[in-house]
């Protein structure tokens, strides 16, 4: 087996409850593990003394999220800037991009611009920046990363030409 | 199909041929698109006005790593304070996480706490294990040597209350 990064994104969320029903509605995940509160132990090393979390996976047809909801320390989730942040965004692939906001901002979620296709070719994948009730990045593709990969080729040698 | 939440993760790096030569010799991935300037009205319209950044892509078995040096704005990457945070980590499937790490520490990462065993927690540690690291610019990611599924079997198994539909954890 080789490494795979498709194991969880994590994301800090202030309402574990809400986070699920957006992430279950919104995308279609399953809850795995319900929010379960977890502390002590190890828990200490990976959060500091004293984090209580609760913590729960929902999982989709290949990924999944990772929700934290810290109960101690209770800080304000930060509002994404995409320029300022580390971690930005994660890409999510779907079968239809203009179905799926449909569907994110029915569940509470929004679109941080416009749909627009990948390099600004009509023929090519649609993409959308979202975000879901926390102002968690996430965007939108109607294509693999594969796929992704060759448009993006296509867009660079664009660049390369004078016109 | 309804979503494949795989498809990239996005980190901001200070510096990307140093980030992409670690995701490369890190954890094996592959610059499959090499990094570019790109400016103009389409990446402002994502990211702002004035907005020149460079971006490549480093894939993986399963997933990819986008990574982004802003030349404009340029600010630090702020540290990975996973409490503070709002996207704390990613999770990475290796085959075994001791020498995963060794290569990541060889690479210029470093491991965030020592390795740990999965359920090691309750008092039902199970034979998988996990470390949480960081990549040169503080990034955080987790090494774990069983896939997510097995991950949430593991879960349930030692947690009988995890189960979907079981006793209420909230």
């Amino acid at each position: 087996m080789g490494v795979s990064l498709d194991h969880h994104v994590a994301l800090r969320v202030t309402d574990i409850d809400r986070s699920i029903g957006f992430w279950t509605e919104a995308l279609g995940g399953r809850l795995a593990t319900p929010p379960a509160l977890r502390s002590g132990g190890y828990f200490d090393d990976l959060f500091g003394p004293g984090a209580q979390v609760k913590i729960c996976y929902i999982l989709f047809d290949a990924g999944a999220v990772e929700l934290f909801e810290f109960v101690e320390p209770r800080q304000a989730v930060p509002p994404s800037t995409q320029t300022g942040d580390g971690l930005m965004h994660f890409g999510v692939t779907v079968e239809d991009v203009a179905d799926a906001l449909r569907r994110v901002e029915a569940a509470g979620g929004r679109r941080r611009l416009e749909i627009n296709h990948m390099g600004g070719r009509e023929d090519a994948p649609r993409f959308v920046y979202c975000e879901d009730p926390d102002g968690h990045v996430f965007e939108l593709m109607e294509a693999t990363n594969v796929q992704t990969v060759e448009q993006i080729l296509k867009t660079i040698a664009g660049l390369d030409r004078p016109d | 199909m309804e979503a494949r939440a795989d498809h990239h993760v996005a980190l901001r790096v200070s510096d990307i041929d140093r980030s992409a030569r670690f995701y490369e010799e890190a954890l094996g991935g592959r610059l499959v698109a090499a990094p570019i300037l790109r400016e103009g009205p389409y990446i402002e319209a994502v990211f702002g006005p004035g907005v020149r950044v460079k971006v490549c892509h480093v894939a993986f078995a399963a997933n990819a790593v986008e990574l982004w040096q802003f030349l404009e704005p340029a600010g630090p990457i702020p540290p990975a304070d996973q409490t503070a945070l709002g996207m704390m980590h990613f999770g990475v499937t290796v085959d075994d996480v001791p020498k995963a790490l060794a290569r990541v520490e060889a690479a210029g990462g470093r491991a965030r706490f020592p390795v740990k065993r999965l359920g090691g927690n309750t008092g039902a540690a199970t034979s998988a294990q996990f470390v949480y690291c960081e990549d040169p610019d503080g990034n955080v990611f987790e090494l774990i040597d069983v896939t997510h599924p097995e991950t949430v079997r593991l879960i349930i198994e030692r947690n009988p209350d995890a189960a979907p539909g079981g006793k209420d954890a909230r």
